[in-house]
């Protein structure tokens, strides 16, 4: 009996211990996160990651696209955030998010696709993963210069990725549009994209064709660095563009929201709170000339409904009592739906005028000029004050000539035209000095103390690469140091 | 509902099975022939034992030729062997506490003096005096070693407890929570998208379901050797809660209690604010700002032309030009509601001569200062074991709790209440309109009781803790028990944010349909004895077996948009975005526990575990831990008539802990999709398929000393651990494609005191008597390494208005605070900016504080007079820091006191302020001459430098004295009673938090953002705490 009795128990003990851990691998996984996921997913999520909403519907906050146009002084600071961007106010948090976004998600994940793509041979899906990085790479150096990317996006491999120059970094933008090219043309691929492609829903060619605009773009950048060869590097690029059908402004490249509550333009978010509003001598510029473009850049209702007409803010003014325009719903870009511009003929037409008149062509630069403003106001004007103010105005200024062009009409109406492109429009008043429009002084703290005996010319390096990478993010970085094609 | 009932059945089955079989009984009484309630009877070097009821009676199954020991808390224990008789009356002497019982690892029931290390326990009468719906919270200031915070005052919120330091940089510092032998679940869940943090909508750790009138007592294991035998999931600690049973008595019989409580709650601090100037901007009143930057009223501001407003809040936007800009005081103050608490709690228990029952039925109903914030939870046990033979004894127990509420996102009403504007009346101004919408005029900040009046967060827990156990006497030395416990709940939580809703959607609003899951399951098998080796040694054993399962899955589904309004339903959004996080876990163990006594003043216990745990590599997921642990009761070699009892202790114990689970593999994260686009991103954290287990080893002595009689006690440990190896969320540079990785780096220290000192009753007038005990606690932890090549790791980046980071940084304490110092010289004089006078904030980071006080001591005193007993219980934090993000925002309002001084003109005879800040100018050489340049304090000064620029001004000493208890209560004599039905009555009037002080500028700093995770010391939203004054009845049938 005893004997039994013990036995029966280590039975009982050993089946409680004896269930196996072959469930062990199983019970620590979560099925909804897959270790693969099909190319056709991840796209999305590399566009919308760069271009997209930045966090879920309710956080509020702002690409650098959208506050570098207090640098540009298209918009003067109204309060929080935006007073501070606008006085110059930084720090090392400000971009983190920006950078983190770009590096963490966009890279990665078009990362993921290029691997993926060449493992099954899918080079469509490659080439746009590689335009998407060119794209992000350039908002990046444009504000940081010196950025990480040899060693980057290998995880704990390079734990602490260097920084390459940001002569490199251009270099490799130019390599991955003109790979991006090649992709985009191959004849086979095993899988091609369609509406997973929120850009232009599959369409290669177009995509083909923004390749080289962008390159265009990138080459005109290096103005200060190599005056002639960025001109001539730049009108090839643009000459393959427009032979790839980038020719008109049906070809523009956009990021579209559906305008759903989760899928907002940022603008439109922005208006909300409205942290940056009109800069008072942009909206001057406006009116002075009867630009048609009013409407379509800024509301005369406030958010919230006080009808504040056409007034802008004294730029670095700091807070104040009164309200302005905001970019709103009545306009062109601040709509929930509002796409946001990437890549436009007009911006092409704008850099064929600049390569043109560096190299000396003034004719091509004119004829480019006259095109950039008119397929400019014909994309974003639709009220009809400004449609009945538009003829009136590309009579008057859209008819430069080989002796009346200067690089002067070129950069202010491309000023003008860059309207809430913050990153692409900084770029360009900082290559030329903040000399055109030529009204662009230091911001002024009550419209009297200057914030600054200097231009911004770049942000600080975000305070996560102090903690995380502190050996090889550069030091000793200020807001007015000068990027390498600043110089 | 299936597995309640199955557990119910066994319960009832067990009870009903009545078979006769040999018990002794008895009472216990005092020198006065006094009944002893409570006292401990306990068959010597066994686990087997019982305590008194309230006639002093007790029952108990004792083997022939045992030895029975009873005890109670300041008296002498005894020894009896069994004799013939069954009836063992037996009289305590008063005298001196030693062979308190108390409960250790597994249950298992031992005298305190053998002990080698430290353990603590709280009772039910401590326990009911605190007068909290949350049995955490009532360990406050009772319990050396332990850190607890709560998260405001809400109603059923949660507290965070933290034994003996942070430990894990990363992974939870909550200790296991074990009921009656059962581990239970004591998670936090937040409400947002992702389970990840803690902020906004304050939500419950799980261990608010323990209903604190079931329980017995809670025993405080804290260090490493108290509990080891619990593995990896009492890597914190352990707290042991034991439930209340019946007592075991010869033909039965039934003790009744009923007891009513109840408590009325009002905010005991609000932050100071200035209400010298109106809204507006600038020094003028504006119709759209939030600030209160606007005209002084003393100069009696009205508003100006063509000023359109609501006023009222009645949805009517009216011409108000001309009038005077009014005034209405104490908003702050006003907002609050005033809470308050009932508890009605009934239990029935009894037994006969072969087992014991308890059933317990409460009932907690709260409401918050929170507006509509509430709280109630039901609760029914039912326990019991019966003898079936005379060595099978079948046990088992069922809880049943539900418990549920309404509760607000902090974060969403702390916007509105910190801009609100004097001119409007905060509980007058009605939120919604007639119409259904918004009334205030803000497009961006919500009223304050819009969000709490429309857009709270609807929850209900259904939860069954249960177990059956049963145990076999296989001979007189070795007894075998198998337990199989459960703890499965749901939580059930909906929040609609209607049309209109500022923050949802841009007014369009949403909805959200939270379901949690939770499954605990604890097989416990246990083989054990004890044996008398020789006249001088005796030896206690254990080994046994545990299997621990766990299965989560939470469901969070947010619908935006509502489509048709009024319609509040997840199918009446545009579009819904769902996550679901599935997860679980097992960890198989084996253990072993062997002591040596000797002569009664030496013990040496050796223990042993072996976990498997599923989060780690399958072909590395093993870990053994083993403990050593000495008892030495040198008062039994002296003969010193003042030293009653004398214990030095020493142990030393590892411990390991596994993996977080999910974390060998890096995966892609699904997201919200895109027009109509699945989107799947690669995840942010790179995992590790390499990890290994945690290890921790900690060392403690300790020193025991009862003196005069028992008049003086003093228990005193000093500690050391050293956790290694630890598992952290490495932040990479976001340049690798990743946010962080899994890494086995980091070292983390923790040294400290922690000392009891009792004095029993010092004072002794006959009817009058007064005693005290103090606990101190005092622990320094050091983070020693994070890794090569990095010295720290952010926890948590806080944003706007401070921009603090909290931070793991080597060299100091857990939990520093980073951000934007102002600018100093070397020798620390501020450097100021020539131009404005302004102090200049960094432009990097710097450390600024952290949140771990010095040290905390707990002050509890005891007056008895007659039938009356007070209760007095102070508690002191000394040093440590917080983030007080919420002034930050008072101040960019132009409401935080300190902006009373401010200027707006040379010439404005209200806000002309300036400020000849103490500090030096550059001379433009490199060396420095003293500041005398007079700053203006204007808004801009305020809302850049003052915050946002310099995180500095924000961190602030969160030290505090506090009266945390006091309670009078009063016991009717019995011969007012007579020979009524009724046995006993109870009286008490308490009051907690009544008087309280600190330089701490918001809300009570016990308060904090962040709930029970890691992240303390934030107080960035409105999280006041309360002050109450409560009423009990007990009554005894």
């Amino acid at each position: 009996m005893t004997n039994i009795k013990y036995f029966l128990l280590l039975i009982l003990g050993t089946a409680i211990f004896a269930t196996s851990c072959s469930d062990f691998e199983e019970i620590n996984m979560n099925v909804n996160e897959p270790e693969d996921a099909p190319l056709n997913v991840i796209l999305p999520a590399a566009q919308e990651h760069l271009w997209g909403n930045y966090g879920s519907n309710n956080s509020a906050r702002m690409t650098f696209n959208v506050y570098a146009n207090t640098f540009t002084q298209h918009f003067a600071g109204n309060h929080a955030t935006g007073v501070d961007y606008d006085q110059y106010f930084m720090n090392t948090g400000d971009e983190e998010f920006f950078f983190t976004r770009l590096y963490s998600k966009a890279f990665i994940d078009a990362k993921q696709i290029i691997d993926k793509a060449a493992e099954e041979k899918s080079p469509h899906y490659s080439g746009i993963a590689k335009i998407i990085q060119a794209v992000g790479l350039g908002y990046l150096t444009d504000i940081y210069g010196d950025i990480p990317w040899s060693e980057a996006l290998q995880g704990k491999d390079f734990p602490y990725p260097s920084y390459d120059s940001q002569e490199s970094i251009y270099t490799e933008i130019q390599r991955l549009l003109s790979d991006a090219a090649n992709d985009l043309s191959a004849g086979e691929s095993l899988s091609s994209p369609g509406s997973d492609d929120l850009v232009f829903g599959g369409d290669l060619s177009k995509w083909i064709g923004a390749a080289h605009m962008l390159s265009a773009r990138y080459y005109n950048h290096l103005s200060k660095v190599d005056a002639s060869g960025s001109a001539s590097n730049a009108l090839s690029a643009l000459d393959d563009a427009y032979a790839a059908g980038f020719s008109s402004t049906a070809s523009d490249m956009h990021y579209g929201f559906d305008g759903s509550a989760i899928h907002r333009n940022p603008w439109h978010r922005l208006w909300e709170n409205n942290l940056i509003i009109a800069s008072e001598n942009f909206m001057n510029l406006l009116l002075n000339s009867s630009d048609p473009r009013l409407e379509a850049y800024w509301d005369n209702v406030a958010f919230g409904g006080t009808a504040v007409g056409y007034t802008g803010k004294c730029q670095g003014f700091g807070a104040s009592n009164t309200s302005y325009s905001p970019c709103g719903p009545n306009g062109y870009f601040g709509k929930s739906d509002s796409p946001l511009l990437v890549a436009t003929y007009f911006e092409a037409k704008f850099i064929e005028a600049e390569a043109a008149m560096r190299a000396g062509d003034a004719a091509r630069a004119a004829a480019a000029l006259n095109e950039a403003i008119t397929a400019n106001i014909n994309k974003v004007v639709s009220d009809p004050d400004g449609l009945a103010r538009a003829e009136a105005y590309l009579d008057a200024n859209a008819n430069e000539t080989a002796s009346s062009i200067s690089m002067a009409k070129i950069m202010t109406h491309k000023y003008i035209a860059m309207f809430a492109q913050g990153i692409e429009g900084w770029t360009d008043v900082r290559r030329h000095d903040y000399a055109y429009p030529d009204y662009l002084e230091i911001p002024k703290e009550s419209c009297t103390t200057p914030v600054a005996t200097e231009f911004i010319r770049r942000i600080l390096y975000p305070q996560s690469e102090l903690n995380n990478n502190p050996d090889k993010v550069p030091t000793g970085v200020g807001i007015f140091d000068r990027l390498w094609w600043d110089k | 509902m299936k597995k309640f009932s199955l557990i119910f059945t066994m319960v009832l089955f067990s009870l009903s099975m009545l078979i006769g079989q040999r018990t002794i009984s008895g009472t216990i009484t005092d020198d006065k022939g006094e009944a002893l309630i409570g006292a401990n009877v306990l068959v010597k070097g066994t686990t087997t034992g019982t305590i008194t009821d309230i006639d002093g009676k007790y029952e108990l199954k004792v083997p022939d030729g045992g030895t029975v020991v009873v005890s109670y808390t300041g008296y002498t224990d005894q020894e009896l062997a069994l004799g013939a008789s069954n009836i063992l009356d037996v009289q305590l002497v008063e005298g001196v506490m030693l062979g308190d019982v108390v409960v250790t690892a597994l249950g298992i029931s031992r005298e305190k003096s053998s002990l080698g290390y430290s353990v603590q326990e709280v009772g039910s009468d401590e326990i009911k005096k605190s007068g909290t719906s949350n049995a955490i919270d009532a360990l406050n200031g009772k319990v050396s070693g332990v850190q607890i915070t709560n998260s405001g005052g809400q109603a059923g919120t949660g507290s965070s407890i933290v034994l003996r330091g942070y430990s894990s940089i990363n992974g939870s510092n909550q200790p296991l929570i074990v009921v009656d032998g059962v581990p239970i679940d004591n998670s936090t869940t937040s409400s947002n998208e992702t389970n990840a943090s803690g902020w906004g909508t304050p939500t419950a750790n799980r261990g608010i379901d323990i209903n604190p009138d079931d329980i017995e007592s809670v025993s405080v294991l804290k260090g490493g050797a108290a509990a080891a035998l619990y593995g990896a999931r009492a890597g914190n600690g352990a707290l042991i809660i034991t439930t209340k049973s019946g007592a075991k008595k010869d033909g039965g019989g039934l003790n009744v209690e009923y007891s009513y409580g109840m408590t009325f709650d009002r905010v005991n601090k609000v932050p100071e604010l200035t209400e010298a100037f109106a809204r507006g901007r600038n020094g003028a009143y504006s119709n759209v700002t939030h600030w209160s930057w606007g005209a002084a009223y003393a100069s009696n501001p009205v508003f100006p032309d063509g000023t359109i407003l609501d006023l009222n809040g009645d949805g009517e936007r009216t011409d108000i030009s001309g009038q005077a800009i009014p005034l209405y005081s104490d908003n702050m103050n006003a907002f609050w509601d005033d809470g308050g608490s009932r508890n009605h709690n009934f239990n029935i228990s009894g037994g006969n001569e072969d087992g014991g029952f308890f059933a317990s039925f409460s009932r907690f109903d709260q409401e918050g200062i929170v507006p509509q914030s509430t709280y109630d939870r039901t609760s029914f046990m039912l326990k019991g074991d019966y003898g079936l033979t005379d060595k099978l004894t079948v046990g088992g127990k069922a809880n049943y709790v539900t418990s549920g509420g309404l509760r607000s996102n902090e974060g969403s009403y702390s916007g509105g209440l910190g801009y609100w504007h004097h001119m409007w009346d905060i509980n007058d101004f009605a939120p919604k309109a007639p119409n259904g919408d918004h009334t205030w005029f803000s497009g961006a900040v919500p009223h304050p009781r819009w969000i709490t009046d429309e857009e709270g967060e609807d929850y209900t827990v259904n939860r069954i803790i249960g177990n059956v156990n049963v145990s076999y006497e296989l001979t007189p030395w070795l007894r075998a028990a198998y337990r199989v416990g459960v703890d499965n709940y749901s939580d059930t939580r909906k929040q609609v944010r209607p049309v209109s809703s500022v923050s949802a959607n841009s007014g369009a609003g949403d909805v959200r349909e939270i379901r949690i899951n939770n499954r605990d399951i604890t097989h416990n098998f246990m083989l054990n004895g004890q044996a008398d080796l020789s006249e001088d040694f005796d030896i206690s054993y254990v080994v046994g077996s545990e299997l621990y399962s766990n299965e989560f899955d939470r469901i969070y589904v947010r619908g935006d948009a509502i489509v048709v309004r009024g319609l509040d339903d997840i199918t009446n959004t545009e579009s819904q975005a769902i996550v679901n996080e599935i997860g679980g876990k097992k960890i198989n163990g084996i253990f072993g526990d062997v002591r040596f006594g000797y002569k009664h003043f030496l013990y040496l216990g050796l223990t042993g575990r072996n976990d498997w745990s599923s989060t780690l590599p399958l072909d590395n997921n093993s870990y053994f831990y083993p403990s050593a642990n000495l008892g030495f009761v040198f008062s039994e070699l002296t003969n010193l008539s003042w030293l009653y009892f004398g214990k030095l202790r020493a142990s030393y114990a590892a411990t390991a802990n596994d993996a977080p689970s999910q974390s060998l593999r890096t995966t892609y994260e699904a997201e919200d999709p895109v027009k109509g686009q699945v989107i799947y991103s690669l995840g942010d954290i790179q995992a590790n398929p390499d990890l290994k287990p945690e290890r921790a080893t900690e060392l403690e002595f300790g020193l025991e000393l009862s003196l005069f009689k028992g008049k003086i006690g003093l228990d005193a440990a000093y500690y050391t651990k050293t956790n290694v190896d630890q598992i952290l969320e490495v932040p990479l540079s976001r340049t690798t494609g990743f946010t962080s990785s899994f890494e086995n780096i980091g070292e983390i220290s923790n040294q400290g005191f922690e000392v009891n000192l009792n004095l029993n009753d010092p004072v002794d007038l006959g009817d009058f008597k007064w005693g005290t005990s103090l606990n101190f606690t005092r622990n320094v932890g050091e983070i020693v390494k994070i890794a090569d090549g990095l010295d720290r790791v952010s926890l948590a980046d806080i944003g706007w208005p401070s921009n603090a980071e909290i931070l793991a940084i080597e060299g100091d304490p857990f939990g520093a605070f980073y951000g934007y110092a102002y600018s100093r010289t070397d020798a620390g004089e501020l450097i100021i900016d020539p131009a404005t006078g302004y102090p200049i904030p960094e432009t990097e980071k710097t450390i600024l504080g952290n949140f771990n006080p010095d040290w905390t001591l707990g002050i509890n005193n005891n007056f008895g007079f007659k039938g009356f007993n007070v209760n007095v219980l102070v508690e002191h934090r000394s040093g440590g820091d917080m983030v007080n993000g919420f002034r930050g925002l008072l101040v960019y309002a132009g409401k935080d006191l300190v902006t009373q001084d401010r200027y707006y003109s040379a010439t404005d005879p209200h806000a002309n302020a300036t400020r000849v800040f103490p500090g030096v100018v550059e001379n433009g050489d490199g060396t420095y001459s003293p500041n005398n340049i007079p700053a203006q304090l204007t808004n801009q000064f305020y809302q850049s430098v003052y915050i946002n620029g310099a995180s500095e001004n924000l961190v602030e000493d969160a030290s505090w004295w506090r009266l945390r208890n006091i309670s009078i209560g009063y016991t009717l004599p019995n011969s007012l009673l007579g020979n009524s039905f009724v046995k006993g009555v109870e009286l008490r009037l308490s009051g907690r938090n009544l008087w309280f002080k600190t330089p701490f500028k918001g809300f009570d700093p016990e308060g904090s953002t962040f709930g029970a995770t890691n992240l303390q010391g934030i107080q960035d939203n409105a999280v006041p705490n309360t002050k109450s004054y409560g009423f009990d009845v007990k009554i005894k049938f």
